[in-house]
């Protein structure tokens, strides 16, 4: 099923963000390499789940108060929800780590934020993620 | 409610053309006097998530003089003033970028007689609708 654009939006810290261009969530799993020495075929393991996310947006300090609040605090991930379509979404926890903002001759600001994930994210709701409940 | 309406209404914030005169896409050429003025909405696209997202849409507008081709880049000049974020039909224009004037080639008709002087100005207009 294809869904449109007019139904997403990105929430940080309970607050759904206004003029937001674009948002981009990757997810990385970096394969470790196990091969032991002679062996003629490369084995590996999973390695550890990184998720970062790039949202443009045409900034406006106010509506992305939130965002700019975390990245001058720096110490408290909070909660955020990208929503594809209701019911399919991928939340999770996350700092604020980038902000670059532009603005050029004869045309409207922009900026870009980048976020890093805390911990596991959730996909859907319904995939449980490997460490989605660390050890103590 | 309309993007056309809106930009319709903004014009009308200008003293230099009458209401009358100012229609989408072509001139009044019955009923019309000069100077006159034609917008037109070339583009609307989104720029973001949504159901009522960030939209922009990109405007031409031409002044049309049988004075003089000063006549028609001065109420240009107006034209780009009146260019401008506010609220207009209910739609909040929130960044205008771009907008430029420049005055097109004179032409004449098969009698050799001179047309309308015409001042083209184009603008992008940022609005959520």
């Amino acid at each position: 099923m294809a869904s449109t654009s007019s139904v997403a939006s990105f929430t940080y810290n309970s607050v759904t963000h206004a003029a937001v261009g674009s948002c981009a969530i990757s997810s990385q799993r970096p394969v470790i390499d196990v091969t032991y020495i002679g062996s003629y075929n490369t084995y590996s393991a999973a390695g550890l789940l990184s998720t970062a996310l790039t949202l443009d947006v045409f900034i406006d300090c106010t509506s992305h108060l939130t965002l700019l609040t975390n990245l001058a605090d720096a110490e408290i991930p909070r909660a955020f929800t990208v929503t594809f379509v209701a019911g399919d979404t991928i939340t999770g926890t996350a700092y604020v780590t980038g902000f670059d903002a532009s603005i050029v001759s004869g045309d409207v600001s922009r900026a870009s934020f980048t976020l890093v994930c805390d911990g596991a994210p959730t996909f859907d709701g319904n995939v449980a993620v490997k460490g989605g409940s660390e050890p103590a | 409610m309309s993007i056309y309406t809106a930009v319709k209404v903004m014009l009308q914030t200008m003293s230099t053309v009458a209401d009358a005169d100012i229609t989408y896409g072509q001139r009044n050429q019955t009923s019309a006097t000069f100077p006159c003025l034609t917008y037109l909405v070339d583009s609307i696209e989104d720029l973001s998530l949504g159901s009522t997202p960030l939209r922009k849409c990109t405007l031409t507008i031409k002044v049309y003089s049988l004075v003089s081709a000063l006549e028609a880049v001065t109420i240009s000049a107006d034209v780009v003033t009146a260019v401008a974020t506010g609220t207009f039909d209910s739609i909040v224009f929130q960044g205008v970028a771009q907008v430029a004037s420049i005055l097109d080639e004179p032409t004449s008709g098969d009698g050799e007689e001179t047309n309308p002087f015409i001042c083209t100005t184009t603008a992008q207009i940022y609005y959520q609708a």
